[in-house]
């Protein structure tokens, strides 16, 4: 526990000395707050954080690769990762260390978006529940989707690679529930479970129920079992390269 | 001479001819193996797009296991190397591990749909669906097919209530399947809305099964925003399966119009009843002598030219009937009884007696079939061409019941006496008409200080919150659902002579929006979940600016900071 620790203090620091995580977070906070500000000052418009919500999943597709990238595969690059796997410190520690670092910079590039919290309850009356239950699913999906990125950067000594193998692991299971439209009408029994099987597996159909002011177990679930996959399966990629 | 022989040392060392081919074979195996796999992707993609090609699926199934068996045959060396090895063990050990992983995975998601719980934490509870809901969710045994008309683009109005009515569908979807939803756009697919024969303007959700097809408009909350509430679309259920229709009286014993004639050419209003009952509607008769009260599933009461006296305990059943939120439709002509008059004048409607004639509008050549013109009004809807034959004119009962028809026009209400009266005309003559009030003059003309000189109002709707009389007068009211009645100055419009006509279609659109305000299922009531903000221009150009650039800017400062502290 202790070099997890002290892997993530150090992974949080490198975050902040260069400026990827400035510009990252910048980015996000312009492109939500743009997104944000053309939602709430539409006529009739609901003091929520519903259009928030559901625009920040579609930015954090590409910033969380971006904050993930550089974690493995610019020490593959350095020859620093041999060095990392060959110190007493287990894999799951290594790969816990730099995830919670990532998590840390995730949660610091939400934060600043309490402003625009602070903006409706300046000029109208929302409902706590719902903005809570947005930021909890919000906190829950970039979780499971840093170790979507942290595994991609695993596979490759390259940060562009990593960056796009990342950003396309998490299209495909943004997207997986456009799938219920390739099947004609009326289609077999198995495919219509199989289609409801690969919907249920998109990362944003699990959002919905938060951003409206509903936490379900099934969403809760499904993101904790989508971080555990990742980390388990960034393990084993850090392992491989012992036989490799 | 001895034949020449060559030393075998120096032959070339050429390999047989069937190893060469088995080489190049060989070779071939990671090409059988790639056309293999894309043979299983091309099959997969066969069965899920095309449903109908079965054969064909099982085909291409077929030829893609025989290319991967016969490069896995080929190569079996490579391949056994791959597995066996020292690499082909650890990976097939991280395989296995990943793939079990990944099972548990399924495992815990599959378990984690089965048994799940859901925490509504919206402060009004907006999506916890009620018992009465559920009940009726449960219940359902046919599948029902709901189309939502919106057009997103046109702005906030339908956004909103295209939001609203997923948001319950989804809620509905969670607890039966068989509720299947889908969006169109009416302004790309008009088509498809005309297939609907509504009274009413999109947007709209149509509840639709094999038998029938149960509309439901979004209806304007007092803040004045647009809802879909959970008890009109669970009513709308109800109508489009069958288990419960909305109720239509007709008052009978006074010598109303006859529901139960359908004679061609008749004054009776059978075809009326067939039309109503064709909307989903179960019509009967009220002898109100009897029963002494209103039902109270009635949905829509209507009271169409009665000439005989009510009983003052009838008019009181009617009263009291719409002082608890009743919905009433009333028709009045010039036989019409004076008792039945009181009440209307009691809620604020003067009936004038006499007969329209209008030379500027009516069927020729009689100038006392009018042709009205038209206000823009759900009971109008699309409804152009009416003509009302022999009508008789309306007016507010008292001059301060005139900003009633004023208030129509801005879409509020006036207050008078303490209670909030909207008196929307539906019909009226033109300028150039006039009350006829000698019936027997022939041909009808304008007599100055007897007749009363044009624009003549035909037809009304009416909507009032409070007792009529004012606050705290008269007997008490129910003060979250308003009276609501139209009141049209004809009853042969609607007659069996006068179908295929629009006429019927005004009486149909009038029982329409009157039964669209009242429910099947008394379901408990949540407070709005709608939380608008209300921004005046300062405050928006406030949040425009402030929330792309502000927060950047800080971020970016201080990254500029941390760098030059560190340079």
């Amino acid at each position: 526990m202790r070099n997890t620790i002290l892997i993530t203090a150090k992974e949080f620091r490198s975050y902040f000395t260069s400026p990827i995580a400035y510009v990252v977070t910048a980015v996000f906070l312009a492109l939500t707050g743009f997104f944000f500000a053309v939602s709430v000052t539409r006529p009739l418009a609901d003091a929520s954080m519903r259009d928030f919500v559901s625009i920040s999943q579609f930015i954090l597709w590409f910033i969380i690769p971006a904050l993930t990238m550089r974690l493995f595969a610019e020490e593959q690059k350095l020859g620093t990762l041999e060095m990392l796997l060959t110190a007493p410190v287990r894999d799951i520690e290594v790969v816990l260390g730099k995830y919670l670092a990532s998590l840390g910079v995730l949660l610091a590039m939400l934060l600043p978006t309490a402003y625009f919290v602070a903006l409706l309850f300046w000029f109208g009356t929302p409902d706590t529940g719902p903005i809570l239950s947005a930021y909890i699913g919000l906190v829950l999906m970039g979780a499971a989707l840093l170790t979507l990125g942290l595994f991609a950067s695993s596979l490759s000594s390259n940060q562009i690679i990593a960056f796009v193998v990342g950003a396309g692991i998490i299209l495909v299971l943004l997207f997986a529930d456009a799938v219920a439209g390739l099947p004609g009408a009326d289609p077999p029994l198995f495919v219509q479970r199989l289609v409801a099987v690969i919907q249920y597996a998109s990362i944003r159909t699990h959002l919905i129920d938060f951003s409206r002011g509903v936490i379900d177990t099934r969403d809760v679930i499904y993101y904790a079992v989508l971080t555990v996959v990742g980390l388990f399966l960034t393990v084993r990629s850090l392992e491989t390269r012992r036989w490799r | 001479m001895a034949p020449e022989t060559t030393p075998p040392e120096m032959l070339t060392p050429e390999a047989p001819p069937q190893s060469t081919l088995l080489e190049l074979v060989r070779g071939l195996s990671p090409v059988l193996a790639l056309a293999g796999v894309a043979a299983l992707i091309v099959a997969g993609v066969f069965q899920l797009v095309f449903t109908d090609l079965s054969l064909y699926t099982i085909i291409v199934l077929g030829i893609g296991a025989v290319l991967l068996l016969a490069a896995i045959a080929l190569s079996f060396e490579a391949v056994k190397d791959a597995l066996v090895g020292r690499r082909g063990r650890y990976g097939l050990n991280t395989l296995i591990m990943v793939s079990a992983f990944l099972g548990l995975a399924v495992v815990a998601n599959f378990l984690a749909s089965q048994y799940n719980a859901r925490f509504d934490v919206t402060t009004g509870r907006q999506f916890t669906l009620a018992r009465g809901t559920l009940a009726t969710l449960q219940d359902l045994k046919v599948d029902v097919q709901v189309t939502g008309f919106f057009s997103p683009e046109t702005g906030g109005v339908d956004a909103i209530l295209k939001g609203q009515a997923e948001d319950l569908l989804s809620a509905y979807g969670r607890v039966t399947p068989r509720i299947k939803y889908r969006a169109i756009d009416y302004q790309v697919q008009p088509q498809a809305l005309a297939n609907y024969n509504l009274t009413s303007e999109p947007p709209v959700l149509i509840f639709e099964t094999p038998e029938r097809a149960q509309p439901v408009f979004g209806r304007l909350t007092e803040a004045g925003v647009p809802q879909f509430t959970e008890q009109d679309l669970t009513s709308a259920l109800l109508v489009a399966t069958g288990v419960k229709l909305k109720k239509v009286y007709f008052t009978a014993g006074h010598e109303e119009r006859d529901i139960g004639d359908s004679g061609d050419l008749s004054t009776g209003y059978g075809l009326i009843r067939q039309g109503v009952e064709g909307d989903n509607y179960q019509v009967e008769n009220l002898i109100l002598a009897t029963l002494k009260e209103v039902p109270t599933d009635a949905n829509v009461l209507v009271v169409a030219g009665p000439k005989t006296n009510f009983l003052p305990g009838e008019v009181q059943a009617i009263d009291a009937y719409l002082r608890r939120g009743g919905k009433a439709l009333f028709l009045a002509d010039q036989n019409t009884s004076e008792e039945f008059l009181g009440l209307l004048q009691t809620w604020g409607i003067a009936v004038k007696k006499g007969v329209i004639a209008d030379p500027s509008r009516h069927v020729n050549p009689n100038i006392t079939d009018v042709v009205p013109i038209t206000s823009a009004h759900p009971v109008i809807g699309n409804l152009s061409i009416i003509f009302l034959p022999a009508a008789v004119a309306l007016e507010p009962a008292s001059d301060k019941l005139a900003p009633a028809l004023a208030a129509c026009q801005q879409g509020s209400a006036a207050d008078v006496d303490g209670s909030l009266f909207q008196f929307c005309p539906l019909l009226f003559s033109t300028p150039n008409s006039w009350l006829e009030k000698d019936a027997a003059q022939s041909p009808p003309k304008f007599d100055k200080g007897t007749d009363t000189a044009g624009p003549l109002i035909m037809g009304m709707a009416a909507i009032i919150f409070g007792p009529p009389e004012g606050k705290g007068k008269g007997a008490a009211t129910n003060p979250e659902k308003p009276a609501q009645f139209v009141v049209l100055g004809d009853t042969d419009f609607a007659d069996n002579a006068n179908r295929g006509r629009n006429n019927p279609q005004l009486f149909l659109n009038a029982v329409n929006w009157l039964a669209e305000q009242e429910n099947l299922i008394d379901l408990p009531q949540k407070p709005s979940g709608s939380r608008r903000l209300i921004l005046s221009p300062e405050a928006a150009n406030w949040i425009q600016w402030s929330s792309p650039l502000l927060l950047p800017a800080l971020v970016l400062a201080l990254g500029g900071l941390n760098w030059w502290r560190r340079r």
